[in-house]
């Protein structure tokens, strides 16, 4: 409950380095953003993220030049792999900051407000909980066109629904504490009380549920990739260069394991990372 | 400032809850007043509407299915009435209330001083919009002078290193503690009228009773009308002036404080004097059979008829009204008791 991250800095990592695997995942995190914020600067072939073709170069295993070895048309798969984290936190964010705010404020309206306002609301997140994300997103391709963004708006459509949830139950339970009545007593507005005294008290809880749902979102993004309904090639997406190369296994193997290893290494580390957070703020998920 | 003689008047208050199974009449013609700087007690069991009579003073019911009748004035004006606008200007400022549980009275996620420096602010621009309550975060002048208003105030209800106190967070204080910020909010606007709502229930006897004889000093300095609620006899007999004794929505008895437990005239307010264990006595006081009762589809008879060991055919029919047995004693009842100083 108590959202003091920045002024107890020090309490708060001791909390942290408790547990060893949180700062793994906090290692992998940070790296990862890094590299994916320079990939240009840091990846050895940046000019071959996209399209480029070099037919002396194709199917190199990994060796010294090409410590990941090289594609098809002869594309640094190490490269392609850190321009991909690219993707895949790209749509990560896009999704929680399109969901999160969406879900918080339905939430706290449907929970603070109660009657109409919540059977309507609620009843609506159940209705969209019901759509499997693959199903959704299936839909939303077929009705536009299979890439990146149409993804993003299949998974920000259902993502905001656990939002709402969490959030209504907090703000519930705190709906009747002696501190709302206060304010209330003192004629202080609906709109002050939901957002400048009830909001913070669910910020820990969402917080260490957007970290659990990026490695969710990422997940799910290269599963979408995979089948084709996210980023088109040459793009590269992981989930994308997974899919094609499943097409050369057992051969190439290279096309496959690590651009499945980057996708582990993204979700260990914001897994780890939530494991930490949660011990920090004191939060059951 | 104008000396009011009835500072708070409720008239015939009634408040009915409509619910799935029935009506549930629950306060039933309430009448209570409070002079300015008199200290009034309110007592009787839980479920007798005491906390209820106090909601409703503080417009703090939901607002459907319930039916609010009778008046309460304060000042003579009836705030049953009043707009939205001109009743804040009144509850919250001029008429305050503690509430009985400090561990949720405060925000477990801002810092005492804040909410403190929120709370006067609040009372200082009673027509602020959100907006500029974001703007005036920035105005370091008018923070200090608050700053400044807030250590004086925790002063007075005794805090010592106040400075630590408004950088921590509710959880790291302890309940009297808490309680203590509390009356401190809550005399900050400096009221007239102090609704307490068991001040003490939720904390241990010591610290109850260092709150208690703290509320007591600063009500007399200020010279505020308090009315408490309590279960606790002997807060009542120590700090009021007036007792009001509450059973099942009504009011049954009334008189000074002494009168009370010298001569109490009604059964149920024996009952009550008889059910505090005796340090003379053996074992735990007697307590009074029975239980509070269901307001659902209540009859007309008079509401402690089932409990009481006096009651008669016309109990069974009737509600008995207040009547002033002697000067400045009145009661509700039939068959109020002829005793003596029994309980002297």
């Amino acid at each position: 409950m108590k959202f003091n991250l920045i002024e107890n800095f020090q309490k708060n990592w001791y909390k942290f380095y408790q547990n060893k695997t949180s700062v793994v995942g906090l290692i992998i995190v940070i790296t990862i953003v890094l590299m994916a914020i320079f990939a240009p600067y840091v990846t050895p072939y940046p000019q071959q993220a996209g399209v480029f073709t070099d037919f002396n170069n194709t199917f190199k295993s990994p060796s010294f030049n090409y410590i990941f070895g090289t594609d098809e048309v002869g594309r640094d798969v190490f490269t392609r792999i850190i321009f991909g984290f690219r993707f895949s936190l790209i749509l990560a964010a896009t999704v929680l900051l399109i969901g999160v705010p969406l879900g918080t404020i339905l939430g706290i309206m449907a929970g603070y407000f109660g009657g109409w306002v919540e059977i309507l609301i609620m009843r609506f997140t159940d209705m969209m909980l019901s759509i499997p994300p693959l199903v959704m997103a299936l839909s939303i391709s077929a009705v536009l066109s299979p890439n990146l963004r149409n993804m993003m708006i299949a998974l920000a459509a259902i993502w905001w629904t656990w939002y709402t949830r969490l959030v209504r139950s907090i703000v519930v339970s705190l709906r009747n504490e002696n501190f709302i009545k206060a304010l209330k007593i003192m004629g202080i507005g609906d709109f002050h009380i939901m957002f400048v005294e009830i909001l913070p008290n669910c910020v820990s809880q969402i917080l260490v549920k957007m970290t659990l749902d990026i490695a969710f979102i990422i997940q799910l993004g290269a599963g979408l990739s995979f089948l084709g309904l996210g980023a088109q090639p040459p793009t590269p997406a992981l989930g994308t260069m997974i899919s094609y190369g499943t097409t050369h296994l057992p051969t190439f193997w290279w096309l496959t394991v690590f651009p499945a290893l980057g996708i582990l290494f993204l979700v260990f580390g914001f897994n780890w990372l939530a494991d930490g957070l949660k011990d920090v703020l004191d939060v059951e998920v | 400032m104008l000396k009011y003689n009835n500072l708070l008047e409720i008239n015939d208050l009634y408040v009915n809850f409509e619910r799935y199974a029935g009506k549930a009449e629950v306060l039933n013609g309430v009448n209570l007043s409070v002079n300015a700087s008199e200290k009034v007690g309110l007592v009787g069991e839980s479920g007798c509407g005491k906390s209820l009579t106090v909601k409703t003073i503080m417009n703090l019911l939901p607002e459907k299915r319930i039916e609010v009748e009778g008046s309460i004035k304060y000042k003579g004006k009836d705030i049953l009435n009043l707009s939205h606008e001109s009743r804040k200007k009144i509850i919250g400022k001029e008429v305050v209330m503690i509430f009985q549980d400090p561990m949720s009275s405060l925000n477990p996620v801002f810092k005492v001083g804040q909410q403190m420096e929120e709370n006067l602010w609040w009372n200082h621009y009673l027509d602020a919009k959100p907006s500029s309550f974001l703007k005036r975060r920035f105005k370091k002048e008018k923070r200090e002078k608050l700053r400044n208003t807030i250590i004086k105030t925790l002063n007075e209800v005794r805090i010592p290193d106040t400075e630590r106190v408004l950088n921590s967070y509710p959880f790291q204080l302890s309940g009297g503690m808490r309680q203590r910020i509390l009356i401190a909010m809550a005399l900050a606007s400096e009221p007239t009228l102090l609704l307490a709502d068991e001040p003490g229930t939720a904390l241990d006897v010591t610290t109850q009773k260092q709150i208690i004889t703290l509320l007591n000093e600063l009500v007399d300095k200020k010279d505020l009308a308090i009315l408490m609620i309590t279960h606790n006899l002997g807060l009542i007999r120590e700090t009021t002036h007036r007792v009001y004794i509450m059973y099942g929505g009504n009011i049954v008895e009334s008189a000074k404080t002494k009168e009370i437990f010298n001569n109490p005239l009604h059964p149920y307010t024996e009952g009550l004097l008889a059910s505090v264990p005796k340090l003379t006595a053996e074992g735990v006081g007697e307590g009074i059979e029975g239980t509070v009762p269901n307001y659902l589809n209540i009859g007309t008879n008079c509401r402690f008829e089932p409990r009481c060991k006096y009651a008669t055919k016309r109990c069974k029919n009737e509600k008995p009204k207040m009547f002033e047995i002697k000067p400045e004693h009145f009661v509700a009842c039939f068959n109020p008791l002829e005793r003596g100083d029994k309980h002297a």
